[in-house]
């Protein structure tokens, strides 16, 4: 089966500090995944702060370079593009982030928003044929019309990502990047977002990367899902498979320690899970990568999760996990 | 409305409005709710509804253009409203202490952790010798599961997860008898969200500890809370306990809010709410919720009279017209 994106052994090191003391993050570490072709998807990238969640996002949408391992588009590697195919990369993968607050330009109406890259993709050849295309994806994301002589601070921020993600299915991209999209709204409105952007998925043909530290956000809209921690993959594949049955020592205990709003529910024993060796210096981070990065926390710990780097094990079809236990 | 039940805290009525060149902004209008000791009741509400304003005026803690514009704040037969800074001063932390809202800013940068455990205990003038304050500090530590080196570290040295933990040890440093906890497990995630929220209910089983806590995540209320207070605009929609109104929310706001979060395991539509929260400055007449109300009719009483907060059973309160 061929993909549309496709991330091969993809490696992130941020160096930071000056000449004398260089120290270096791992902020991604050997990752690949991949969205098919032709099958809309949405990926759940979940992970908690630090993981590189938010990394692998940058580096799908070309804001950063990874140091190592290849991206592919279509199977074209994205760093060897020419110029034009590079334009029509940055038209098919649209990105919509945390702050909705941010994201939009506060000197243009929303109207004008719209219009920009219409006329930067050229994709319609009159005034009165962006217009017509843009009341239809207003209508199409849920907005009225008058939302379109606002400026962004007339608006809310509910109304600000929908107004983000019909930009994207206004220029026809392929690939959404969202990361953190409701993670600064309202429960009773975050909703309406997540069933937008599943809408989305099923009537537009968009495929999602959708990157949030909240796995039942997730839950509505997310095909499979990726979990990361300190950089890796620890688990992946199908997210009913992963979140009804997780392998992973680590996702075991974050699915547990969810909070179920069901009050007859509750948690039944305390957590198990140590703290980790405290901080994380980069200087940690390299010894780390000698092997698993879980296994200072993890209680089931054995020797050679201290020796090496887990293996990434198929458990399943559409199931893999990284970890000695299942090896 | 006036709630009989005897509780070691009891606010009635407060008002906390904030100044603006028109009209003041009508934050907390009206709340009333009492807490006993060792319970812990979860304050709901989206933002702007006026949950973290409540907690900062319990103690006194507003400043302009907020001020208090009415009601009463009893602490074991004291009126926190009432009595002289001083005094009130003595309460602070010892009594009563606040997790306040981005914990993770509220540390001193410059200060090791251990430092600032030292100041607090030494401004509220009790005498602890080093040794027991590290005793104190490492028992609760434990309970946090925070490794004994935080003492010596300076806030930058430590994840978010770890300050904001940081922050609950100064809290619960003097024991006091009420902590209110605004938002504490924002930003974390879910496995420090978990390990603060069982430090929580065990302080409460322990020390019978009352504790307020304060989110806009109702399934954090689920797994800890006895009784929860839903918030809207400024006003109290429902209040009760926490297994009755998880299973059988009235008011329409709680039954959209029950309705908008997604369940892991649950295949459901969730649905959202519609529309803005309204502007306090001019808040809606009638009911505050009847613009976004499914159930309010153009004409009815929603939009005229604002529903009284009743007894529609043993310890469920409800606002609506609904059920009256």
């Amino acid at each position: 089966m061929s993909e549309i994106l496709k991330l091969n052994n993809v490696t992130k090191i941020f160096s930071l500090g000056g000449l004398l003391k260089k120290r270096r993050v791992i902020a991604v570490d050997n990752v690949s995944f991949s969205i098919p072709k032709g099958k809309p998807t949405t990926i759940a990238l979940v992970g908690e702060s630090g993981s590189g969640k938010t990394t692998v996002g940058r580096l799908v949408l070309g804001f950063i370079k990874p140091t190592s391992g290849k991206i592919f588009w279509e199977n074209k590697d994205i760093y060897k593009m020419k110029r034009s195919e590079w334009k029509l990369y940055r038209r098919n993968v649209q990105a919509v982030f945390q702050d909705p607050y941010e994201s939009l330009d506060p000197r243009y109406k929303v109207i004008d928003t719209l219009m920009e890259p219409l006329k930067k993709f050229k994709i319609a050849n009159s005034r009165s044929e962006s217009l017509k295309m843009i009341s239809e994806t207003i209508e199409a994301v849920g907005l009225r019309h008058e939302i379109l002589d606002k400026y962004p601070h007339q608006i809310s921020g509910g109304e600000k990502q929908r107004i983000l993600l019909s930009r994207a299915l206004l220029i026809n991209a392929k690939l959404v990047v969202a990361d953190e999209p409701v993670s600064m709204i309202d429960a009773s409105l975050r909703a309406s977002i997540l069933n937008l952007m599943k809408d989305m998925n099923k009537n537009f043909g968009l495929s999602f990367l959708y990157i949030t530290h909240d796995i039942s956000t997730a839950y509505i809209l997310a095909d499979s899902i990726i979990v990361m921690y300190l950089g890796s993959i620890v688990e992946s594949g199908s997210f009913e498979k992963v979140v009804s049955n997780p392998r992973h020592p680590y996702v075991k205990v974050i699915i547990d320690s969810i909070p179920l709003p069901d009050p007859k529910r509750r948690w039944k024993s305390a957590i198990k899970l140590r703290e980790g060796e405290g901080g994380l210096t980069p200087k940690d981070m390299m010894k780390f990568r000698l092997r698993c990065k879980f296994c200072d926390r993890c209680a089931e710990a054995k020797e050679v999760c201290w020796e090496k780097t887990p293996p990434i094990i198929e458990i399943d079809k559409d199931h893999k996990v990284s970890c000695f236990l299942y090896a | 409305m006036s709630l009989e039940e005897p509780g070691l805290l009891k606010v009635e009525d407060l008002r906390v409005y904030y100044k603006t060149r028109s009209n003041p902004v009508r934050a907390v209008d009206g709340v009333s709710f009492s807490i006993k000791q060792g319970e812990i009741l979860g304050i709901v509400g989206e933002s702007g509804c006026g949950k973290s304003t409540l907690a900062n005026a319990v103690l006194r803690l507003i400043e302009p253009p907020a001020y208090i514009n009415g009601g009463q704040v009893f602490f074991k037969d004291l009126n926190l409203l009432n009595i002289d800074e001083e005094k009130l001063n003595k309460i602070r932390w010892k009594e009563i202490s606040l997790i306040p809202q981005s914990a993770m800013n509220a540390l001193n940068p410059v200060m090791k952790i251990y430092h600032q455990i030292k100041e607090v205990i030494t401004d509220k003038k009790i005498k602890f010798s080093d040794k027991e304050i590290k005793e104190k500090s490492e028992e609760i530590m434990k309970r946090l599961m925070l490794p004994s080196y935080i003492l010596n570290a300076y806030p930058c040295q430590l994840s978010g997860g770890m300050r904001q933990r940081a922050l609950l040890l100064l809290s619960f440093i003097l024991n006091p008898n009420l902590v209110i906890a605004d938002e504490p497990t924002s930003a974390v995630d879910v496995v420090t969200q978990r390990k603060i929220l069982e430090f929580l209910d065990m302080q409460r089983k322990d020390f019978g500890t009352s504790i307020i806590l304060i989110t806009h995540d109702i399934a954090i209320v689920a797994e800890v809370a006895d009784r929860i207070m839903v918030m809207y605009a400024g006003k109290t929609l429902e209040m009760g306990d926490v297994t009755k109104i998880f299973e059988n929310p009235l008011h329409p706001y709680t039954k959209t809010l029950m309705e908008s979060i997604p369940i892991l395991g649950v295949k459901r539509e969730v649905i959202g709410l519609s529309g803005l929260p309204p502007d306090l400055r001019n808040p809606p007449t009638g009911c505050r919720f009847n613009p976004r109300c499914r159930y309010s009719r153009s004409t009815d009483i929603c939009k005229l009279k604002e529903p009284e907060l009743r007894y529609v059973e043993n310890n469920h309160l409800v606002a609506c017209h609904m059920y009256s």
